[in-house]
């Protein structure tokens, strides 16, 4: 195969994985945006925004903190908050700050360094989109506020002749239908198109970046570090959970801190179609200052925390393979095949990610059929779904004990609930010890078999899910306990150490089998230490 | 609907992008192999005076901590070592086979003894001095300790051998 189409290849596999991992929050962010439109309407979206008020901006941080979403899964919900003229400046403080964290990503971060240093990055990214937001409403022309339309505002209540009193009349199973057949054109709607701009970023940085070229560039003792990570992450697309892990890997590497707060707040926060859809909604003008104030803000507060954060014991590896993901995943020693480009696109997707891919995929089919008909019958594509709705309502019969609950009651009830829902989750995702740790079992034996072996490919996969779950057993520990024992955290640390040093090992070219099982020999004992500290009670805990 | 983006944009945030990182290294296989010569240290630089296990830190914590208390040593490298080892001492003593409430005691002293150094902006004071040897005494026992543990181990290895 030529070169340039390898690299290409590459490109094409990396918008696959973004599409594959931003499904499951882009599905919820349909829901939410459906809610907003179906059951709060523009004045309950704005007064829950916090309308005009000062505290627009932390309320519109606090309730992107505490939604589960992704920076394309914000698409549908900031096409809502724009219909309902929410501020600019509110906007943007909820398009940033919601991918940022979640209570699952949260939750894990708090396994990572020190918690402090997690809850102090949220202050952080508190403070940017504050700043930001500010600066913005500042600037940006009433006017311009006043008349611009989102692409989201094709599909304004007023545009298709529906008004919001039209609205509140679809009640019970109509407005369900509603929803749900929203939600479908959506998927195939303007959502998705600017979706596809953002994980367009991720094919561009992998034709940009050589194989493994970020491995060595953002170390503690390099001066630009934040700098080089603030260029790499504009094009970048990063789900909450993703970035804490790379977070965890930087700082168990001891890479920048500033780095990280970089990556977090704008690999996260913002992608290239949140980027562009700014632009076209307001302006290049304004958008192109509040970017600018953005990036320095960022960067500032990246270089005032730029200090070195090495836990103890922990020797810079000078490098890190935590932004891997970002870079060409077609390495030089691969061999140029159809198979290798399609185990290499499938590599590392979980199964949630398909289910949720495959749902996605279904919505998009249905949603372009419900389109198309829908211009046959000569409703605007974008407007349709609320129009026909509407249309289709019939007086519903008044029965004696029926009472119709205000609209925006029962989306404040679906949203509090999806965040109470969110939390649930939590204890889903981050088991009881004792399942973790079953869970690590198998791991654990998939690992130590396979690199006893010499299977390598194999042992660097499962190596994975044992780390992972490493911190799942934490997280687990903690939220049924409400405590986490700095033996059980060193010990932690102590694992997942050894395990670097596994992976490394494993990684090496040519593959040194006596190294290896020198590596393997100190896991057994740690291992033992490290589930013997989950697993005893506390009246046992002298015992060797 | 209007193009999502302008070809020309696009453009001039590639070149953006390949002016910032079209001089990062190409993996890093080239970029540590120079230097190093075991397959851990190709990795991670182990410092040299990292030590081996618990009895070694607990021996060589002593005599540093000798060394500076008698004022033998003035240089600044070798306070600073000192107090590195002070900084490893959880993590090795995590690696041994010392229980959890020993090495919450060791943990105890060892944080107060960094609270006092970072204090201090990592002088040796007389507080601090009187803390390492509490720290010092703390390793000697949990070195015994674990010494204990290992011979009745032994012994015990000895005696199913011997009923076999």
């Amino acid at each position: 195969m030529e070169g340039w189409l390898w690299i290409l290849s590459g490109g094409l596999i990396r918008i696959f994985q973004g599409i594959c991992s931003a499904s499951p929050t882009f599905l919820v962010g349909l829901f939410i945006a459906a809610i907003l439109r179906f059951y709060f309407g523009s004045q309950g979206t704005r007064t829950l925004f916090g309308g005009d008020s000062l505290r627009s901006l932390p309320q519109s941080w606090a309730l992107g903190m505490l939604l589960p979403v992704c920076s394309i899964g914000v698409f549908p919900i900031l096409f809502e908050m724009r219909r309902a003229k929410v501020n600019p400046g509110a906007l943007s403080a909820f398009a940033l700050s919601a991918p940022l964290f979640n209570p699952l990503s949260l939750l894990y971060g708090l396994t990572l360094s020190r918690p402090l240093v997690i809850l102090m990055f949220a202050f952080g990214s508190l403070m940017v989109v504050t700043i930001v937001g500010f600066v913005w409403d500042l600037f940006q022309s009433r006017k311009e506020s006043g008349d611009g339309q989102a692409e989201g505002a094709t599909v304004a209540i007023g545009a298709d002749g529906a008004t919001a009193a039209q609205h509140d009349r679809l009640i019970g199973m109509q407005r369900l239908r509603g929803v749900s057949s929203w939600m479908v054109r959506e998927s195939a709607g303007p959502s998705s198109r600017w979706g596809l701009v953002a994980v367009c970023g991720l094919g561009i940085l992998a034709i940009i970046l050589p194989w493994g070229s970020m491995q060595g560039a953002v170390e503690h003792n390099d001066p630009w570090a934040p700098a080089t990570m603030a260029a790499v992450s504009i094009p970048v697309y990063a789900t909450p959970m993703l970035t804490m892990s790379q977070l965890g890997m930087m700082f168990q590497h001891a890479n920048s801190p500033g780095a990280a707060f970089v990556l977090l707040v704008i690999g996260t926060g913002l992608n290239l179609g949140t980027l562009f859809w700014f632009g076209f909604q307001f302006g290049w003008r304004p958008v192109s200052l509040w970017f600018l104030t953005l990036m320095m803000t960022v960067v500032a507060i990246a270089y005032a925390i730029n200090q070195p954060l090495i836990p103890a014991g922990v020797e810079p590896a000078g490098h890190t393979h935590a932004f891997d993901i970002y870079t060409n995943p077609i390495s030089p020693s691969m061999q140029p095949s159809a198979t290798v480009l399609m185990e290499t696109a499938v590599k590392g997707i979980e199964w949630p990610s398909w289910i949720s891919t495959s749902l996605l995929a279904v919505f998009f089919v249905a949603g372009l059929v419900l389109r198309w008909i829908d211009r046959r019958r000569g409703f605007h594509a974008d407007d349709s779904p609320t129009r026909s709705e509407i249309q289709s309502v019939e007086p519903t019969p008044a029965l004696r004990y029926d009472r119709v609950v205000p609209p925006s009651l029962v989306g404040g009830t679906l949203i509090v609930g999806l965040i109470i829902f969110s939390i649930v989750m939590c204890y889903a995702y981050y088991p009881a010890p004792n399942e973790a740790l079953e869970e690590i079992r198998v791991a654990r034996a998939e690992t130590l078999t396979a690199a006893s072996a010499g299977q390598t490919e194999h042992a660097l996969q499962w190596l994975q899910v044992w780390d992972d779950w490493s911190r799942r057993l934490e997280v687990g520990t903690y939220i049924r306990h409400f405590e986490l024992r700095p033996y059980q955290r060193m010990q932690g640390f102590l694992i997942r150490k050894k395990l670097e040093l596994l992976e490394h090992e494993l990684e090496h070219d040519p593959f040194e089998i006596d190294e290896t099982k020198k590596v393997l020999q100190q896991i057994y004992r740690t291992n033992e230490r490290w589930v013997d500290a989950f697993r005893r009670p506390d009246a046992e805990r002298s015992r060797p | 609907m209007r193009p999502p983006f302008s070809s020309k944009l696009l453009i001039a945030v590639q070149v953006l992008l390949v002016c910032c990182l079209g001089g990062l290294p190409q993996g890093c296989s080239s970029h540590f192999e120079s230097e190093q010569k075991t397959l851990f240290d190709e990795e991670h630089q182990v410092p040299e005076h990292w030590p081996e296990g618990l009895d070694q830190l607990a021996e060589d914590f002593r005599r540093r901590l000798d060394e500076v208390r008698m004022n033998l040593t003035q240089d600044p490298e070798a306070r600073k070592e000192l107090s590195d080892l002070v900084t490893w001492t959880d993590e090795i003593a995590a690696d041994s086979d010392l229980d959890e409430n020993r090495w919450n005691q060791l943990h105890a002293t060892t944080q107060r003894l960094r609270q006092q150094l970072a204090r201090e902006g990592g002088e040796w004071s007389e507080t601090s001095l009187r803390l390492g040897e509490k720290l010092a005494t703390e390793l000697d026992r949990a070195v015994d300790y674990v010494r204990g543990l290992q011979l009745a181990r032994d012994q015990e290895n000895h005696e199913g051998e011997g009923a076999h």
